[in-house]
């Protein structure tokens, strides 16, 4: 039977860090420390999401002279969508996430 | 301190240089993305961790971009040969030498298996190159 894609453990656990923080920018640092996943782990499940359209990315906008700015990543409308249902199915399956984010806003 | 901070520095210059030249334009802003964020990370096991990864995304989207490229390149290279090869006993069963062909035969195959893959590389480097960045590249 074929694998569900971003059904791997760190694929989910990056997708509930994104819902969790809903329509808001998150940094790739960020990200792996809320997730534990190392970059070299991180950055390629977040290029994979990218290409598949569930995830949005943009540059900063300048906000110190001198000071870099970062790329910025969150889940699109269409990735919050199925990230949601792929954690809740997962959930339902075997238990193994504490949590699903409800809809941003919605408390 | 400084001197290890200044060391630090040098070697993720030197990386980055090395891991953009070895990556496709579409995957540039992801490594330089990644090394961004080395700015903002306190620590020097931190760091070296987050360079670590650095390594493994360049190794995981050259591996892509070459290893496609590889596997045709060797495809067709192998069929060629193939071919050739097999002419080459068939002329050579059948007793032909007229124009000295049995010879040019393992001539020419040596040439086609060195030639194949490298017109095959070409092809492929000048196709990819041609694709269009995935993200707005870096600022």
């Amino acid at each position: 039977m074929a694998r569900k894609p971003n059904s791997s453990r760190q694929t989910e656990a990056l997708l509930a860090a994104l819902l969790h923080s809903g329509p808001g920018w998150r940094y790739g640092y960020d990200l792996s420390r809320e997730t534990g996943l190392k970059s070299g782990t991180l950055y390629p499940i977040l290029m994979r999401l990218e290409a598949q359209g569930w995830l949005e990315t943009a540059w900063e906008d300048a906000l110190t002279p001198g000071r870099p700015r970062r790329h910025l990543y969150r889940l699109s409308a269409a990735g919050s969508a199925e990230a949601r249902a792929l954690l809740e199915s997962t959930q339902e399956r075997s238990g193994r996430l504490s949590f699903v984010p409800r809809e941003a806003g919605a408390q | 301190m400084k001197r290890e901070s200044n060391l630090g520095d040098w070697q993720a210059r030197s990386l980055r240089r090395i891991a953009l030249a070895a990556c496709a334009p579409a995957d540039r802003p992801w490594v330089e993305a990644l090394f961004r964020e080395l700015n903002f990370i306190e620590g020097a096991w931190p760091r070296a961790s987050w360079l670590l990864g650095t390594a493994r995304l360049v190794a995981e989207v050259t591996k892509q971009r070459f290893g496609a490229m590889l596997s045709l390149r060797l495809r067709v290279a192998t069929a060629v040969a193939f071919c050739a090869a097999l002419l080459s006993v068939l002329i050579s069963r059948a007793g032909y030498e007229g124009l000295g062909v049995d010879d040019d035969v393992f001539l020419i195959l040596a040439l086609v298996c060195v030639a194949a893959p490298a017109a095959r590389l070409a092809i492929a480097r000048r196709d990819h190159g041609a694709a269009g960045p995935s993200s707005p590249g870096p600022p």
